[in-house]
């Protein structure tokens, strides 16, 4: 199988030296733009997206080029690929979590912060038909009923039947969703 | 494994190489399941690296200050200098194979050479500045007693810096140790064109090395 | 796949072909099974090993057990309670459930499967073996040191304060996560790239496929169960402060580190499982297997998925509310590449020539045992639902369903399965059908009395507990040693089996690669390499069906 298939080319893949002499004046380049930069004084979130830009963008000619990825089989790639893609799973996800801890007061119960609610309304209202509101309503009224349950587990068997209908309005009628989570 | 002397495939009529193992049918299917194998180990050093650069993203979030003033106290110039060092090598590991592939033992034996001489620069620039940090008190968690005020979580920045810096320098005198091996076995004349597939992988490693160090040094050094 | 199928390289010349030993003889003495690269030598002693430690966590089960019998103390104190489940619970997941099948059955069979002389790097499936065993060394060691008291979880702040030996536990558990990663790559290189002539992907055997999707979660998550250790390690040790907020780090991000891995863990444990039944559930039933494809392709769904739902472990520790909503509607995905399998299966036996064979009465067990698990699983799912449910016996029964009543029972099967092609003996049919049995009555038993004190509130890790209970745990208790009875009973028939002369003829009649070298295998496996040219289970009966069909 595998073996059939690269029994053709035994002859290694060399690459002129130039490529190599180039590859490396572009990494010093880059290394420079980056250092240069973090003297300008840019934003922290702009300084963080350019260094990581910078980095990228070098993380791709090393892997390209010095590690032969370019040529080599697809295989090897996807290993590649979907190892950094479960990275970035792992990172998002988790500062999902990490960033959206104070999305609920627990003083006010089942409410959004007021600022939320607001942007919820506002997205709700204005064009009916937009999936991004339907969505928005939906979870909104998902978060109100995870809270509700978070109360205390005496509570629990009557906020149990809660998720499920959120999730319904959700798909169904988004501003239906939206005026519940302003109601309760 | 190396009892590559058993008659056991020579079902293709090819002649056997003296480091073909019998339980590949073919030399391109050994290289290239080494290879495969390679990746995978490179596949799951990212995620092993993850664990930290999450730590990193999480508190760098939660202690926005205090990651900017912590890293002040970073050395950019040195880092600077171990970004250039590295780079070069990895130039110099890239030639190494190129010089496999084309049976050019004195110029792999040379380019390996380099790439360790750059190995070792790293590991001495890394010691000057751990025993700057060390000096200023400035060490992780609850060994951090530095006297200059930065706001937050200081502590978690030098736990976040040494962690990160500590597991990359382990896995740089982990690469000096295996390019050794391979500079031996160059020396011994091991590797020509049909056969260099240890050179590859030794390099695909010290590669991921680099790769690693190029988001580190952004991330650690460049804050501001 | 028969037997007609496979083509003698013509190029062989006859002289070359002499006798070859089975691999159980070919080389003699105590260290040429230490140092043996041999998957099938390697498949043998993982199965000791597992076997071995599956006898350490089952007294541990029966002494936690024992002492739950009565509200009070019956034979150790709380403190030695804590160690006891912990010990149970690392032992059965670190040392049992993960290498169970893919390490031990998945050594010896895989390259069989594939037509192959060996897996892809046979130093590195060596090496992963003793890097096991220097694991449980470790594990075997906390014993001595007086035992951890964390749960096998080793959640923070407590397992950063504990005086218990957590640390050389945290050890043995980063070092075990380096065999299983070994393993990993070793069988994705393998099956990617050693594969016979003809052995396409569709027609690899499904317990191919299932390594396959458990190799690739091995080797993805792995690192960060590695790391997340190596961390506690040095936060006992040094205090770096990234899970201790006295330092400023946070707790919960200790769950999610551990989670990524062992949430896939849990897969990493079942999936396995899930290609054993299809194994056995073809060759038992006689019967071509309904829905190669989905099946197949929903191993692969799962291992994808199971990265995508962790966080339903944490709804009740300060997750954010928002990241719990999102983790419980994605828990949910995953019941449907489990469905279809489940669906898959049942259809396959339709109409298909049953024989209750011990194979196929664990095959059984485990679609019952392990659909309860499974719809279980929706229950704790459910945010709100599980808000109640948590750290209660309604998770221990829950995951034992799955675990036990799964991954276990299709190992049981699994080693019954191919005991023969182990060992070339025949154990008692009887004795082994009975066995299984037992363990079928004595699992429920013990399990499903827990789903119902648990859903009444009774929560887990608890040395004692409120009379109203009392009933159930003394059901519990009498079920789990009616449990170790069967299974004493079947370990003790496999190997009263090895008493037995000479080579036993074979009695499943299987398709696949693994049945068509000799038993036991060469040391080389296959006298010439195979040519494949059909399916995996188109055994003569599926065959003579669809010809009797005129098709």
């Amino acid at each position: 199988m595998a073996n059939q298939a690269h029994e053709n080319h035994h002859e290694p893949h060399v690459l002129p030296l130039p490529v190599y002499y180039g590859i490396f004046g572009a990494l010093l380049g880059l290394t420079i733009l980056t250092y240069a930069v973090s003297f300008v004084g840019l934003p922290e979130s702009l300084a963080l997206g350019v260094a990581m830009l910078v980095a990228s963008t070098k993380a791709a000619l090393v892997a390209g080029v010095f590690m032969h990825l370019i040529w080599d089989e697809k295989l090897n790639i996807l290993v590649l690929a979907v190892s950094v893609l479960a990275m970035l799973l792992f990172f998002g996800v988790t500062l999902m979590d990490e960033m959206s801890r104070g999305l609920i007061l627990p003083e006010e119960g089942t409410l959004f912060k007021q600022n939320e609610d607001a942007a919820l309304k506002e997205a709700a209202n204005p064009p009916p038909a937009e999936p991004g509101a339907a969505q928005a309503g939906g979870k909104g009224a998902k978060l109100k009923a995870a809270a509700g349950s978070g109360e205390g587990s005496a509570a629990a068997p009557a906020a149990a039947a809660a998720p499920a209908a959120g999730s319904g309005e959700g798909s169904a009628a988004a501003p239906a969703a939206g005026s519940g989570s302003g109601s309760r | 494994m190396s009892s590559a002397t058993n008659a056991h495939d020579d079902a293709h009529g090819q002649a056997h190489h003296k480091f073909h193992q019998h339980h590949f049918l073919t030399m391109a299917q050994q290289a290239s399941s080494a290879k495969f194998g390679m990746w995978l180990f490179l596949g799951q050093e990212v995620l092993f690296f993850s664990g930290l650069f999450m730590a990193y993203f999480v508190f760098r979030a939660l202690y926005p200050e205090t990651w900017l003033h912590s890293a002040e106290y970073l050395s950019k110039t040195m880092g600077g200098i171990n970004t250039v060092v590295l780079l070069y090598s990895s130039l110099t590991m890239a030639l190494a194979v190129r010089s496999a592939q084309l049976s050019d033992k004195k110029g792999l034996i040379i380019n390996l050479i380099q790439t360790i001489v750059c190995a070792f620069i790293f590991m001495v620039v890394k010691y000057f500045e751990y025993s700057a940090k060390f000096d200023h008190g400035f060490l992780p968690g609850a060994l951090y007693h530095g006297h200059e005020f930065i706001p937050g979580r200081p502590e978690l920045f030098f736990t976040v810096y040494f962690t990160m810096t500590g597991l990359h320098g382990i896995h740089v005198v982990a690469g000096i140790g295996v390019l050794f091996w391979i500079l031996k076995r160059a020396i011994r004349g091991d590797f020509d064109s049909t056969y260099y597939i240890p050179v590859e992988n030794v390099g695909l490693y010290w590669h991921l090395v680099d790769l690693v160090w190029i988001f580190l040094f952004p991330l650690l050094y460049l804050v501001r | 796949m028969s037997a007609t199928t496979i083509d003698h390289s013509p190029s062989h010349a006859a002289g070359e072909h002499g006798h070859h030993d089975n691999y159980l003889v070919a080389k003699k003495g105590i260290s040429s099974w230490i140092w043996t690269v041999d998957h099938k030598r390697l498949g043998i002693m993982y199965l000791a090993a597992v076997i071995l430690f599956f006898i350490v966590g089952g007294l541990a089960a029966i002494a936690v057990r024992t002492e739950l019998m009565n509200p009070t103390k019956d034979i150790m104190d709380a403190d030695a309670y804590n160690r006891m489940f912990t010990l149970h619970g690392a032992v059965m997941v670190f040392l049992v459930i993960i290498p169970s099948i893919p390490a031990s059955l998945g050594n010896f069979v895989l390259p069989l499967m594939l037509g192959a002389k060996d897996v892809a790097f046979p130093k590195l499936n060596l090496a992963s073996f003793w890097v096991y065993v220097l694991g449980a060394a470790f594990f075997i060691a906390t014993l001595v040191t007086g035992g951890v008291d964390t749960g096998w979880t080793f959640y923070t702040p407590y397992s950063i304060k504990t005086s218990s030996s957590a640390t050389i536990a945290l050890l043995g558990a980063f070092i075990l996560g380096f065999s299983s990663i070994f393993t990993g790559i070793n069988f994705l290189v393998t099956i990617h790239k050693m594969r016979a002539p003809g052995l396409t992907w569709d027609r690899l055997p499904l317990f191919v496929w299932a390594l396959y999707a458990t190799a690739l979660m091995q080797v993805l998550a792995t690192p960060v169960l590695a790391i997340t250790l190596g961390l506690l390690v040095l936060e006992r040790t040094i205090h770096i402060g990234i899970f201790d907020p006295v330092y400023g780090g946070d707790p919960v991000l200790f769950q999610h580190f551990f989670w990524f891995y062992s949430h896939p863990a849990v897969y990493i444990m079942i999936v396995p499982g899930f290609g054993m039944i299809s194994e056995l559930i073809t060759v038992h039933s006689r019967k071509g297997i309904f829905g190669y494809k989905p099946i197949a392709i929903s191993s692969v769904a799962i291992a994808f998925i199971g990265f995508l739902v962790w966080g339903h472990h944490l709804f009740v520790s300060s997750q954010s509310a928002l990241a719990g909503s999102i983790f419980s509607f994605l828990t949910f995905a995953v019941a449907v590449p489990t469905a279809i399998k489940v669906f898959s299966w049942i259809a396959t036996l339709y109409k298909g020539s049953i024989q209750y064979t011990t194979p196929m009465v664990y095959a059984l067990s485990f679609l019952f045992l392990f659909s309860i698990g499974g719809l279980t699983g929706l229950f704790l799912g459910s945010l709100s639902v599980d808000v109640h449910l948590t750290d209660t016996y309604f998770v221990i029964a829950h995951f034992h369903y799955v675990m036990m009543g799964g991954t276990i029972i299709a190992f049981i099967g699994g080693v019954h399965h191919w005991w023969h092609k182990f060992t070339g003996k025949n154990y008692n049919e009887k004795i082994g059908v009975i066995a299984a049995i037992i363990i079928f009555v004595g699992f429920n038993v013990t399990f499903f009395t827990q789903f119902i004190f648990g859903s009444q509130g009774m929560p887990r890790r608890y040395w004692s507990y409120l009379e109203q209970y009392h009933t159930g745990h003394m059901i519990s208790t009498y079920g789990s040693y009616l449990l170790a009875v069967g299974l004493f009973l079947a370990l003790f028939n496999l190997l009263a089996s090895l008493r037995n002369k000479g080579v036993a003829p074979e009695r499943w009649r299987g398709v696949s690669l693994e049945w068509e070298t000799a038993t036991p295998p060469i040391e080389h496996n296959f006298e010439s390499i195979p040519v494949v040219t059909a399916g995996p289970y188109d055994f003569p009966e599926v065959r003579a069906a669809r010809t009797g069909n005129g098709h």
